[in-house]
C-alpha cells in the first residue's frame, strides 16, 4: 500500500512573515523605480528631440532668408558687372550711374551668413546626452 | 557645417576686400551726405544726385568685373550649400515627426 507522506511544515513565525513581506515590498519598489527611471529617460529623450526639431525649424527659416538675401546679392552683382563692362566704352546716363553706385554700396558688402541654432546640438555634445536617443535611425541621421 | 560655412565666408571676404579696393578706384566713396544712413540710402535711386565715375580705364574695370565674378561664384556655392542643408534639415524634421509622433507638439 502506497503511503503518502506529507512534508511537515512548521508554523511560520512572525520574522519569516516580515522577511517575505519585505522581499515583496523591495521587488515591487525596484520595479517601480526601474519604470520611473525608464519613463524619465524617455521624457528627456523626447524633450531633447522637441528642442532639436524646434532648432531645425528655426534654422530652415533662417536658411530661407540667407538664400533669398544671397540670391538677391548675386543677381545684383550680375547687374553691376554688366554695367561695369560698359564704363570704358560708352557714356552712361546719371540714372545708370546711380544704380551702379547703389549696387556697389548695397550688395558688394558682406555675405548673408547663416549661423545655425546650437541649443540642441550643444546639449547633445555634452556628456552622454547623445545616448538618450535610443532610435538608431534618428541618432545616425543627427 | 559651420566650418564649411566659415570657409565660404572667409573666401568671400577675401574676394570682397579685393573687389572693394578696386571698386574704390572706380566709385566716389561718398557722393552725398544726405544718403549716408542705411534708411535713406535707397533714396539715392530716385534722386538727381550726380555720381562721379573716377576710373574708366578698361583694364581696371575688367579687373573689378573679375573680382565681382569671383564673389558671385562664392555666393553661388554658398547658396547651393545652404539649399543642401535645408533639404537635410527638412528630412530630419520629417523623420523626427514620424519617429516621435511630434506633429501636434
Amino acid at each position: 500500500m502506497e503511503v503518502h507522506h506529507h512534508p511537515h511544515f512548521g508554523e511560520k513565525n512572525i520574522k519569516e512573515y516580515l522577511l517575505e513581506g519585505l522581499m515583496i515590498f523591495l521587488a515591487v519598489s525596484m520595479g517601480f523605480l526601474a519604470e520611473n527611471i525608464r519613463e524619465n529617460i524617455q521624457k528627456h529623450e523626447r524633450e531633447l528631440i522637441i528642442l532639436l526639431r524646434n532648432d531645425l525649424k528655426f534654422d530652415t527659416t533662417k536658411i530661407n532668408d540667407a538664400i533669398d538675401f544671397n540670391a538677391r546679392k548675386m543677381y545684383s552683382i550680375d547687374t553691376l558687372r554688366k554695367y561695369i563692362y560698359r564704363i570704358s566704352s560708352e557714356k552712361l546716363s546719371d540714372s545708370v550711374k546711380r544704380k551702379m553706385f547703389y549696387l556697389y554700396k548695397a550688395y558688394t558688402g558682406n555675405v548673408g551668413f547663416f549661423i545655425p541654432t546650437m541649443r540642441a546640438i550643444t546639449l547633445l555634445d555634452k556628456g552622454d546626452a547623445f545616448t538618450l536617443i535610443k532610435k538608431q535611425v534618428v541618432s545616425d541621421s543627427i | 557645417m559651420n566650418d564649411r560655412s566659415t570657409n565660404q565666408y572667409e573666401t568671400f571676404r577675401q574676394y570682397q576686400v579685393s573687389a572693394k579696393e578696386v571698386g574704390q578706384q572706380i566709385f566716389d566713396p561718398v557722393p552725398g551726405e544726405e544718403f549716408l544712413s542705411r534708411e535713406r540710402f535707397p533714396l539715392i535711386l530716385s534722386s538727381h544726385l550726380s555720381i562721379n565715375i573716377l576710373q574708366t580705364d578698361k583694364k581696371i574695370t575688367y579687373i573689378y568685373g573679375a573680382y565681382l565674378m569671383d564673389c558671385r561664384g562664392i555666393l553661388f556655392n554658398y547658396i547651393r550649400m545652404l539649399k543642401q542643408h535645408k533639404e537635410r534639415a527638412v528630412r530630419l524634421i520629417e523623420m523626427l515627426d514620424i519617429e516621435y509622433i511630434l506633429e501636434k507638439e
